[in-house]
């Protein structure tokens, strides 16, 4: 611990400013020692965590309880939904994108080989619509319509992390599927059966499977088309 | 909902899965209530902000990168839509409330007078702070955020984050200096 008075002031307005956070048992394990050694020696920091827990119990006791939502807004919402409501450039403003690292980062690299061949096998095809942005088109189905030179999806399948390519390559092949869109964000492919391949054996040889981790039937959204006036 | 089922909803939302979306925003719709309530203080907005912010999720699921919470990714919406909503013109309405005549969300029931009294004070207090200081001391204190994940709600350097809680801090205790006596002792 430095104890030069000159840096004092600093140190203080560092730590008060980190209170808030040790008074929620929110900090890191090094800040907290820094801050508890500093706490030590200084009364006036001292105090001013009591005020913080002070401040922490009064706003979480000043409560009212949360309303749950009236069945007929859920019902509205719907409306607005089929009204097709929200226009994009406000949607923009308000969700988040912060700048992100590209999918494949974030993908076991024996998937990414996979998936590199896979991109090369169907490039121009736009079958790299796991998920639209826009949910307009059901489903996994593919942008160019009429022109789809594979079965649309009918799996999801998140696989384990450890993974390798040549088992997955494996698994596929014996489970009679091709991997027909992602990785979505979170991970999941979009797969299809091999002409003549039966999608419930498929699955079940899939969830059998320790190497992978989420396997389900990709749900048609059927209603969403059938738009009121 | 854990993080990890909160992904698996979020992501069958982006699939266009209604049941999905039911589920989700029946979770987060009290959350953020109480969240967009606190921050912009305005019973007669708060209905429409959070509605609102749930159609925006409905309508980005898809754009959800999995790299923070969802619940982080949904409050940050909710953040924005209420800054937004504060700003528009037809939102002028008195800052501050008079004095006692706080809105009350829902009936106050059997709360003890100390109590009452200790949220009125605080109501007022906090009501003389900007919305983007508000929402930090709310994330912070109610919701017990580390700082790194308020500032991704919020959108802003951690080190902001810290300087306005400060901020906010300081100001709270102009306008409210026996804090501590009234919540230790209730008078
Ligand atoms: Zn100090």
């Amino acid at each position: 611990m430095s104890g030069a008075a000159g840096d004092r002031p600093t140190r203080c307005r560092e730590v008060q400013e980190l209170l808030p956070w040790l008074a929620t048992a929110t900090l890191d394990a090094a800040e907290r020692e820094r801050v508890e050694a500093h706490l030590d020696g200084c009364p006036g920091c001292r105090a001013e965590l009591e005020r913080c827990e002070a401040e922490r119990a009064a706003v979480r006791t000043a409560r009212d309880l949360a309303p749950a939502p009236h069945p007929a807004q859920l019902a509205r919402l719907f409306d607005r939904i089929e009204r097709g409501e929200l226009d994009d450039e406000e949607l923009g403003e308000v969700v988040a994108r912060p700048p992100r690292r590209s999918l494949l980062a974030r993908t076991p690299r024996a998937v990414r080989w996979l998936i590199a061949a896979q991109i090369a096998a169907f490039a121009g095809l736009g079958l790299w619509a796991l998920r639209a942005d826009e949910a307009a088109s059901p489903g996994f189905r593919t942008l160019s319509a009429g022109q789809e030179s594979s079965a649309p999806a009918r799996l999801r399948v998140v696989f384990a992390a450890e993974a390798t390519e040549s088992e997955i390559r494996a698994l596929l092949l014996a489970a009679g599927l091709e991997i027909v869109g992602g990785p979505s964000p979170l991970g999941a492919y979009a797969l299809a059966p091999r002409p003549g391949g039966d999608p419930r054996a498929a699955l079940a040889t899939l969830r059998s499977d320790p190497r992978v981790r989420f396997a389900e039937p990709v749900a048609g959204a059927p209603e969403r088309d059938a738009a009121r006036p | 909902m854990t993080d990890h089922e909160e992904g698996a909803w979020l992501e069958r939302v982006a699939e266009g899965d209604r049941a999905a979306f039911e589920r989700l925003y029946r979770a987060f719709y009290p959350r953020l209530f109480g969240y967009v309530l606190k921050v912009c203080r305005r019973p007669d907005l708060v209905e429409e902000i959070v509605n609102d912010t749930l159609l925006a999720v409905w309508r980005s699921a898809g754009r959800f990168d999995g790299r923070s919470r969802v619940s982080t990714w949904i409050f940050g919406i909710a953040y924005r839509k209420t800054l937004k909503r504060l700003a528009r013109r037809d939102a002028a309405a008195p800052a501050e409330p008079p004095a006692g005549a706080e809105p009350a969300v829902a009936a106050v029931g059997a709360l003890r007078l100390e109590r009452r009294e200790l949220r009125d004070a605080l109501d007022r207090a906090l009501a003389g702070l900007p919305p983007e200081q508000r929402a930090v001391v709310e994330l912070a204190y109610f919701h017990e955020l580390p700082y790194a994940e308020i500032a991704e709600i919020v959108g802003c350097p951690v080190n902001t984050v810290k300087t306005r809680m400060f901020h906010a801090r300081r100001r709270l205790r102009e306008r409210l200096p026996a804090l501590g006596v009234t919540a230790a002792e209730g008078r």
